[in-house]
């Protein structure tokens, strides 16, 4: 069945749009969170739901709230129950594209013979009878556009590669291409992909703070990477954060300096 | 018939009996969470019906002292306990028993559940499970071989929460022969053995009801705040040890216990008068709810509950992956696990619609450290009746883990063990292929860019805590614009209503939806003008010689004749319904022509030719533009 801001149900219906009832209000705020790397989705939502009567119904377990979720892009057409008063919802990655439509609803899970709501309006004559699944609250549409999490993403510069040649063990920096790549072993490769998963800031100590050092020290007697992507943000932030390439400065501190003292990270490692 | 009365046993051996009552003592550390869990697995155990969610209220009722009969007795007895005790717990025991007996109103813990069978009786034939609940020790009473609870260890939960160790039941439930709804209410004590003034020894276990130890069988025999209208069981607690977080106490319990019933729709609670919902609406909510994770962390079972957030956020994910693992000896079991940072890299086994356990430690898989696994969640429950069945002859008493040394048969006990480690060893495998890192020969540090950018990126990506977080894009939706004022035609909507709505159907002729509808301006729909109505409004009325008529109400800010079309909301548009009655004004062309006056409310009276009792859209047009040719 569709269902607009127009259409007339024969029974009272809590909404912005029919005047069914005298007082109280339906809406759902709906925050969206866009995971970068994985593309999933999650919906947190609020619901506002002010009507005793109607709320009643909700928290008692007598009616259920849901949102009918629309996406024409990729033709995505559900209902996704919502918890009350407020919750999470997710998504799989790439099944929602740009323009989403989400409109939230209220609907019986039970029969009610007799219902006497409160602010009811005068021209439907209580007590109403209210059939199982009908609909008693429409809040208004919202909209979000999915996909901006690939627009705000900014290209790393960095590069973890998995290189045969390189010993077990060791670790590799090579400034020759688009991105600076650091380059390990595959047993290595395997370890630092779990940690990037569970132990960032091990990464980040053990890993990024030694290949950063090592970038700053070659660009201490040598400028020939301006041909490379990564040099000009790798320059300007250097700039930003007034780390100079010239002999004699402390590497060690430039580099924490870029990565914004990632020692202080380490506390996490401990925490439960 | 003489009112229900306490009795003690008569100690003829001279036995020694103290408070130490190891059933009781099992559930000491933790009473309120004990007792809320126990009785929510005896209640599911008997559903009624199940097409609906069991029912299981808690509350406490202050009930004067005079409204309890014999309550004299009890106290008597208590006063005798208080002389003859042995140990300075029993003392203190009994002192504060004497305290709350002697209350003009003695607080009452009363578990009520719903949609079940009540406790099957006759409550004197042995075996029965009013009779097992009351006079059984060591017998496990059930309905069906996979079900939770049984009456056994855990039917002493309710006596935990009492400071009088006195605990009442009444039941309605059916009678086997002729199916008549009976009714039955005993009560059970547990004190300490000991002899009354005139010397006569008794023994620590005393009942509450007829005589010679019998139930009370006549509802109206036992007060009105034990008597029930349904069918179902209700347990009091008498002298209820109150805390001012009881209510949370057992609630979090609750949540831990039975999120995954709850969210199925087999089992709903109310805490405190209704104070505390927690159904499949609100269990997301009140798993993260503050004053839960508090109250849990008062009886130390925080993490508990937020283990079992995790696997709720599990049973609920879109991303949640799902194996089915046929094991040998044991049925098909079906694992969800979620991947996402943070989660606690643990498996929680249901059954039954209860958390059981995170480990199979007794089988030698403990499955508590998963090294090369990205953080995930995991869980794990039966899909059939035979590993069902098996699962539950591994349970312990407690029902908090499996164990293979409760079946007594050397030969079950081996298959159990060979199936229980296989279903550990596919645990891993499975984990493993979901979780572990995939295999790549360069990967991009995304994680990195954040240090090497511009400003541009910051504020847009944060994550719930107000931190830094690279890995997600947050922002909120947009609420569309009203563009219709309450009750007028506007633009058609999008949306589709799965969620209900009566059906129903006439005869029609299919509409396109109309161009330029909307925005309360008189616009072009087809060959017709659209006048813009205010406040619409219908309702169904039944006329026993007209059938399904339907009122409806409007405004117009015109006056003059109009013609009404009223359609149905049909699957993709709207679908005209065909009127062939009004009480006001006169049928045209399928719809209604009638006089309106600028700001008047108008209610017409419509039938259609074919019932039709969902909803409608009305469209109102200038009635003497139909006159205009093409």
């Amino acid at each position: 069945m569709r269902l607009s801001d127009f259409t007339k149900f024969p029974h009272p219906v809590l909404s912005p749009f029919t005047g069914d009832f005298l007082s109280g209000e339906f809406s759902v705020d709906f925050d969206v969170s866009e995971n970068l790397k994985t593309g999933s989705l999650f919906l947190r939502h609020n619901i506002v739901l002010t009507h005793p009567d109607v709320a009643y119904l909700v928290a008692s377990g007598q009616a259920v709230v849901g949102c009918l979720v629309k996406c024409s892009d990729t033709y995505y057409n559900e209902l996704r129950l919502l918890s009350y008063p407020d919750g999470n919802v997710d998504f799989v990655p790439g099944s929602l594209l740009n323009k989403v439509s989400l409109r939230p609803i209220v609907w019986l899970s039970t029969e009610l013979q007799r219902w006497s709501p409160e602010a009811l309006h005068s021209e439907f004559s209580v007590p109403v009878f209210m059939g199982l699944g009908d609909v008693i609250a429409i809040g208004a549409e919202s909209e979000i556009s999915v996909g901006q999490a690939k627009l705000a993403s900014i290209e790393s510069i960095f590069e973890l590669n998995n290189s045969s040649e390189v010993e077990e063990g060791e670790v590799r920096v090579d400034l020759e291409g688009d991105r600076i790549s650091i380059l390990v072993s595959p047993t290595v490769f395997s370890v630092i992909e779990l940690l990037r998963q569970r132990e960032m800031a091990v990464v980040l100590n053990s890993i990024y703070l030694p290949a950063v050092m090592e970038v700053l020290d070659r660009l201490q007697v040598d400028h020939s990477y301006d041909e490379w992507r990564w040099f000009v943000p790798f320059m300007e932030k250097c700039r930003a954060k007034g780390i100079a390439h010239e002999s004699g400065v402390s590497i060690l501190e430039g580099a924490q300096k870029l990565l914004e003292l990632p020692a202080l990270k380490l506390d996490e490692v401990i925490k439960e | 018939m003489a009112k229900p009365a306490f009795e003690f046993l008569p100690n003829a051996g001279d036995e020694q009996e103290g408070l130490g009552d190891a059933g009781i003592e099992t559930f000491r550390d933790a009473p309120y969470g004990s007792c809320a869990r126990e009785a929510g697995q005896n209640s599911r155990d008997a559903n009624l019906d199940n097409d609906k969610p069991v029912r299981i209220t808690f509350d406490v009722l202050s009930i004067p002292a005079k409204e309890i009969p014999s309550i004299d007795t009890l106290s008597s007895v208590i006063d005798s306990c208080f002389e003859q005790v042995s140990s300075e717990k029993e003392r203190d025991f009994f002192d504060n028993a004497r305290l709350t007996i002697n209350k003009p109103n003695l607080s009452i813990l009363r578990i009520a559940d719903f949609n079940t069978k009540g406790l099957l009786g006759p409550p004197s034939t042995r075996h029965s499970p009013f009779n097992a609940l009351l006079k059984g020790s060591g017998v496990s009473i059930k309905d069906s071989e996979t079900s939770g609870g049984s009456f056994g260890i855990g039917k002493n939960a309710s006596f935990a929460v009492s400071d009088l160790q006195t605990v009442l039941y009444s039941t309605i439930y059916q009678c086997e022969e002729d199916e008549s709804l009976k009714f039955a209410a005993q009560g059970k004590v547990k004190l300490i053995s000991h002899s009354d003034l005139k010397g006569e020894q008794y023994k620590a276990t005393g009942y509450w009801g007829g005589e010679s130890f019998q139930a009370v069988t006549e509802k109206y025999s036992v007060p009105e705040w034990m008597q029930r209208d349904s069918r179902g069981t209700s347990i009091f607690s008498l002298g209820f040890r109150y805390a001012n977080d009881w209510a949370e106490r057992m609630a979090s319990s609750l949540l831990t216990n039975f999120f995954a019933a709850v969210h199925d729709k087999t089992m709903v609670f109310e805490v405190d008068s209704g104070k505390i919902n927690i159904n499949s609406n609100t269990i997301e909510n009140m798993l993260s709810d503050e004053s839960m994770l508090k109250a849990a962390e008062a009886s130390g079972a925080r993490s508990g509950l937020e283990f079992a957030r995790e696997l709720y956020r599990c049973i609920v994910s879109a991303n949640a992956s799902v194996t089915i693992l046929d094991v040998p000896g044991l049925g098909r079991m079906r694992v969800r696990i979620l991947v996402d940072k943070g989660l606690p890299r643990r498996i929680g086994f249901i059954r039954n619609g209860m958390l059981i356990t995170d480990n199979l430690r007794y089988f030698d898989r403990p499955l508590a450290r998963f090294q090369n696994s990205r953080d995930f969640v995991a869980v794990v429950e039966p899909i059939d009746d035979a590993a069902s069945k098996l699962l539950k002859s591994l349970e312990n008493p407690a029902h908090d883990a499996f164990s293979a040394e409760r079946i007594n048969d050397g030969a079950k006990r081996s298959v159990a063990v060979k199936a229980l480690r296989k279903l550990g060893d596919l645990l891993r495998e499975t984990i493993k292929d979901v979780t572990g890192i995939q295999s790549q020969s360069s990967v991009v540090l995304d994680e990195l860019g954040e240090y090497f950018t511009g400003e541009g990126r910051g504020g847009e990506s944060s994550s719930s805590t107000g931190e830094n977080d690279p890995e997600n894009y947050r922002y909120s939706a947009r609420r569309k614009n009203n563009k219709e004022r309450a009750g007028g035609n506007g633009e058609a909507g999008e949306g589709q209503q799965n969620g209900g709505g009566n059906g129903g159907r006439s005869r029609t002729q299919e509409r396109g939806k109309g161009k330029g509808q909307g925005d309360g301006k008189k616009e072009s729909f087809g060959r017709d003008t659209l006048i813009d109505l205010k406040d619409v409004r219908n309702r169904i009325e039944t006329s026993k010689s007209n059938g399904t008529l339907r009122r409806v109400f409007f405004s117009a800010d015109v006056s003059g004749e109009v013609k009404l079309d009223i359609s149905a909301v049909g699957l993709n548009s709207s679908v005209n319904l065909v009127v062939s009655s009004v009480d006001i004004g006169v049928v045209s062309g399928g719809g209604v022509i009638v006089d309106v006056s600028n700001g008047q409310r108008c209610s017409i009276l419509v039938s259609f030719d074919e019932p039709y009792e969902g909803p409608i859209e009305v469209r109102a047009s200038y009635a003497e533009r139909r006159e205009v040719s093409e």
